[in-house]
């Protein structure tokens, strides 16, 4: 009998320990993206306050770099500007036409939280539903694409940067129209491997590689990064490049949140397609 | 119950401690350390294993929270704490379940480093796995592991002094 209560004690431990190790593969499972996104809405909203605190100590330490960074980014938009270009064309005539529609709106944000030396990297940002934040929004840096919003909850959004390895990016060349899909092999957070790119296209160490129209988030031609090395794959031909980022993952302050407004018409218009 | 509540303070002083500080510590890209762990080794070796269990499951899912990794340090605490009475018959002997608390001053500098170390591989090398999810970069595992264990192991040495240090 004792040996039997103490067979039944010894057995309950290995019951609760494997019962916990089921719970936490769940969680790191789950596949609905509903449950998904409420608990990590949760997470983010109450995770996000307690690193909010933190950083607004970071902040106040990093305001050098930060104030560098803008003052960078102010001069390229200026440069950019309308009023730096001397004009060659002499325009007869402005036109105020209602041809164009605005497709792309930018909301800046501030990063909260990030990892960059995971295997699963994630960026959280001090923007949420309550600033039109929604899942699949593109993430950009001042220099390059950052990733995807994952999850949105009132005030915060997480968001899967192009260093994870589920996160999938289509781009292309900046020269010539070759496309392939970036992912991430999880190595270093300064490069990514773009596949499947054809054998007929010709390829130079130092190309610029930019996103592509094919990622119905990202505006076309984003920066993403330039060619580091690339290897023929021997079964199919393609080619596999590396890529080196443009952004450094291990120093995001601000980044801009752009919504594609006619993201929803082209899904819709494409979604008829498989009908 | 003055060791729940100093239990209670370690708790929330070595999750802070990770979450704020140790989590923005990178050195090489690869050493991350994990100093929460050591709060698995702390606790009293004749507690009740249930009791550990869900102790350790609420540490690391709290540590999952701030570091949005799902239930993947909930996953590595809970092998930990379920293997630790083995690791404590295994280097303190038989009488094991007689010591109060595992340090360095009840086991001696050697035999306490060596329990920690063997705890921090396991626990580093499961975590480290289960976020590659296969065996494919077995090899970065195990670099992953040896480096931030290393790093881990030299943070618990560091805490062992100062809460032990000799009184002169």
């Amino acid at each position: 009998m004792r040996k039997l209560i103490s067979f039944l004690v010894r057995y309950f431990t290995v019951i609760t320990f494997l019962l916990l190790q089921a719970v936490a593969f769940v969680f790191i499972f789950k596949a609905q993206p509903y449950q998904r996104s409420t608990i990590y809405s949760l997470n983010a909203e109450w995770s996000g306050k307690a690193l909010k605190a933190y950083n607004s100590v970071e902040d106040y330490l990093n305001l050098a770099r930060i104030n560098k960074n803008l003052a960078a980014e102010n001069a390229a938009l200026r440069a950019a500007n309308k009023d730096a270009y001397f004009s060659l064309v002499v325009v007869k005539s402005e036109v105020v036409d209602t041809l164009y529609s605005r497709q792309y709106t930018y909301t800046e944000a501030r990063v909260i939280n990030y990892s960059y030396q995971k295997q699963n990297n994630y960026i959280t940002l001090n923007r949420g539903l309550a600033h039109g934040v929604k899942p699949g929004q593109a993430v950009v840096a001042n220099n390059g694409v950052v990733g995807v919003i994952k999850d949105v909850s009132k005030h915060y959004s997480t968001v899967i940067p192009i260093i994870h390895s589920k996160s999938l990016v289509s781009v292309k060349f900046k020269n010539n129209s070759f496309f392939g899909p970036l992912s991430w092999n999880g190595k270093t957070h300064r490069q990514a491997q773009m596949r499947d790119v054809p054998r007929e296209a010709p390829i130079v160490i130092g190309d610029t590689i930019v996103s592509s129209t094919r990622s119905k988030a990202f505006p076309p031609g984003l920066n993403v990064g330039t060619v580091e090395s690339f290897v023929q794959n021997t079964e199919d031909l393609s080619y596999e490049i590396t890529v080196d980022l443009a952004v450094d993952f291990a120093a995001l302050d601000f980044v801009y949140i752009i919504e594609n407004q006619l993201k929803i018409e082209l899904e819709n218009l494409e979604a008829k397609l498989e009908e | 119950m003055i060791g729940i509540i100093t239990y209670s303070a370690q708790f929330i002083l070595l999750v802070v401690f990770q979450v704020l500080i140790l989590n923005n510590v990178e050195l090489v890209g690869y050493m991350n350390p994990y100093l929460y762990l050591i709060f698995i080794l702390i606790l009293p070796a004749s507690m009740n294993r249930i009791l550990l269990l869900i102790i350790a499951f609420v540490l690391g899912f709290t540590i999952d929270i701030f570091e949005n990794s799902g239930g993947l340090h909930a996953s590595a605490t809970v092998l930990l704490a379920f293997i630790r009475p083995y690791l404590f018959a295994l280097i303190a002997g038989p009488s094991s379940t007689e010591l109060e608390r595992m340090n360095i001053r009840t086991l001696g500098v050697g035999r306490f480093m060596l329990l920690a170390a063997i705890a921090v591989f396991i626990h580093h090398f499961w975590l480290f796995l289960v976020e590659a999810f296969s065996f494919r970069n077995l090899l970065q595992v195990i670099i992953r592991t040896f480096l931030s264990g290393l790093f881990t192991l030299f943070l618990i040495y560091l805490a062992q002094l100062l809460v032990y240090r000799k009184q002169t």
